[in-house]
C-alpha cells in the first residue's frame, strides 16, 4: 500500500463510516475495483484500519461531546442513586446501553465468521445494493405508517427499552460489508417513530461506543512489528479519517433536518450495481 | 428479578472465565463463543465481563426499586 493509496483509504473510511453507504463494502469494493494490491488481513493493514477507526470514533465523541458528558454523568449518577428516572440524558444513555449490547454480541461472536465469508468483492456488492432497498423500503413504510394516522414522532427519550434493542440489533446486519451500520440504524430508528435527524442522531450514538470499543481491543495491533513499517501512513490517515468523519457527521446532521435517506439509497443501487457487474463479468477479476 | 440478575453475575463471569481458560477444542460454536483453544478469547472475556457488570448494576436497581 502506497501513502497516496494509505491516505485516499483514511478518507473513503472517516465518509463511509458515517453516511449511510458502508465503509467496509468500499473498502472493499474500492481497491479491487482499483486493482490495487492491498493485503487486507495481514498485520500492517490491519494496525492501519484499527487507527482509522480510532479517529472516526475520536471525531464522533468530539462532536457530541456535550452530549457524552451529560451522559456519562447521568448514567453514573443513575447507577449511585441505584434507580432509574426518566431524565433525558440518562434514558438516552440506558437506551444507548440496551441498544449496544446485541449490536456489541453479534460483533463478538460473529464478526471472524461473518467476514472470512462475505469479506469479497462479489457478496459486498451484492449487500450494497440489499442496503438500497432497505433505505428505500424504509423510506416507504415510514412514510405509510406516518400517512394513515395522527402518528406523530418521538424524541428519543421516548422510545422504548425494547425499540433500542431493535435498533441495536439491525446495526448488527453491517456486520455483512455492503450493509450499512448507520444506514440500517437509521431505517430501524425511522420505524420506532424517531424523525430523520433524531433517528441519525441516535445512530451515530449508538455507532461510538461500537466504534470505539472495536478500535480500542485492536490496539496490541499497533505493537505488532509489522505495524512499525505503516506508523506514519497510520497516524496521518487516522487524523484525516477523523477529520472526514468530523465534516461527515456535520454535514449529515443538517443534511436529516430536511432530507431522507433515498438519495443514498440510489448511490447505493448505482454503485453496488454496477460492481456486481464488472465482478460477475469478470470484466474485473 | 434480583435473583435472576445474581444468578446471571456468576453465568457470566463462568463464561469470561472459560473465554480466558478456553479449554475446548476448535469448532464453529467453540470459536463463536470464545472457548475454543486455538488462540485466547480476550475480546469475548471483555464481553463477557462487561455482561456481569450489567447484571450487578441490574441488581443495584432491583435493590432500590419501590423505595420512595
Amino acid at each position: 500500500m502506497t501513502f497516496a493509496q494509505a491516505l485516499f483509504l483514511a478518507v473513503l473510511q472517516g465518509v463511509s463510516e458515517l453516511f449511510p453507504i458502508s465503509s467496509l463494502g468500499h473498502t472493499i469494493l474500492i481497491p479491487a475495483l482499483l486493482r490495487w494490491s492491498v493485503d487486507r488481513s495481514s498485520e500492517s493493514f490491519l494496525a492501519f484500519v484499527v487507527v482509522l477507526h480510532l479517529g472516526t470514533a475520536l471525531a464522533l465523541l468530539v462532536f457530541y461531546r456535550r452530549e457524552w458528558i451529560a451522559i456519562g454523568g447521568a448514567l453514573v449518577a443513575s447507577v449511585v442513586r441505584g434507580r432509574l428516572s426518566d431524565a433525558r440524558y440518562e434514558k438516552i444513555g440506558w437506551l444507548l446501553v440496551a441498544g449496544t449490547i446485541p449490536v456489541g454480541l453479534l460483533g463478538v461472536f460473529f464478526e471472524s465468521s461473518v467476514r472470512s465469508l462475505f469479506g469479497s468483492p462479489i457478496p459486498a456488492a451484492s449487500f450494497l445494493v440489499l442496503n438500497a432497498f432497505v433505505m428505500f423500503f424504509g423510506e416507504w413504510l415510514r412514510n405509510r405508517q406516518f400517512a394513515d394516522s395522527a402518528r406523530q414522532s418521538r424524541p428519543i427519550e421516548a422510545i422504548s427499552y425494547a425499540d433500542a434493542v431493535k435498533v441495536g440489533l439491525a446495526q448488527g446486519l453491517a456486520l455483512l460489508p455492503g450493509i450499512s451500520r448507520s444506514g440500517s440504524s437509521i431505517v430501524a430508528g425511522l420505524l420506532v417513530d424517531l424523525d430523520h435527524e433524531a433517528a441519525a442522531k441516535y445512530s451515530f450514538l449508538l455507532a461510538t461506543p461500537v466504534i470505539l470499543a472495536a478500535s480500542v481491543l485492536e490496539i496490541p495491533k499497533l505493537f505488532e512489528p509489522a505495524a512499525h513499517v505503516v506508523a506514519a501512513q497510520a497516524v496521518t490517515g487516522g487524523i484525516l479519517a477523523g477529520l472526514t468523519a468530523y465534516a461527515s457527521v456535520a454535514f449529515l446532521t443538517r443534511y436529516f433536518e430536511h432530507n431522507d435517506l433515498r438519495p443514498f439509497g440510489w448511490y447505493c443501487l448505482l454503485a453496488g450495481g454496477a460492481a456486481l457487474i464488472l465482478f460477475t463479468t469478470k470484466v474485473i477479476s | 428479578m434480583k435473583a435472576l440478575a445474581g444468578i446471571l453475575v456468576v453465568i457470566f463471569v463462568i463464561l469470561a472465565a472459560l473465554a480466558i481458560l478456553h479449554p475446548l477444542a476448535p469448532g464453529k460454536i467453540t470459536s463463536a463463543i470464545g472457548f475454543s483453544n486455538d488462540k485466547p478469547h480476550i475480546k469475548h472475556a471483555i464481553a463477557y465481563f462487561v455482561l456481569a457488570l450489567l447484571s450487578l448494576v441490574w441488581i443495584r436497581f432491583q435493590t432500590n426499586a419501590g423505595k420512595v
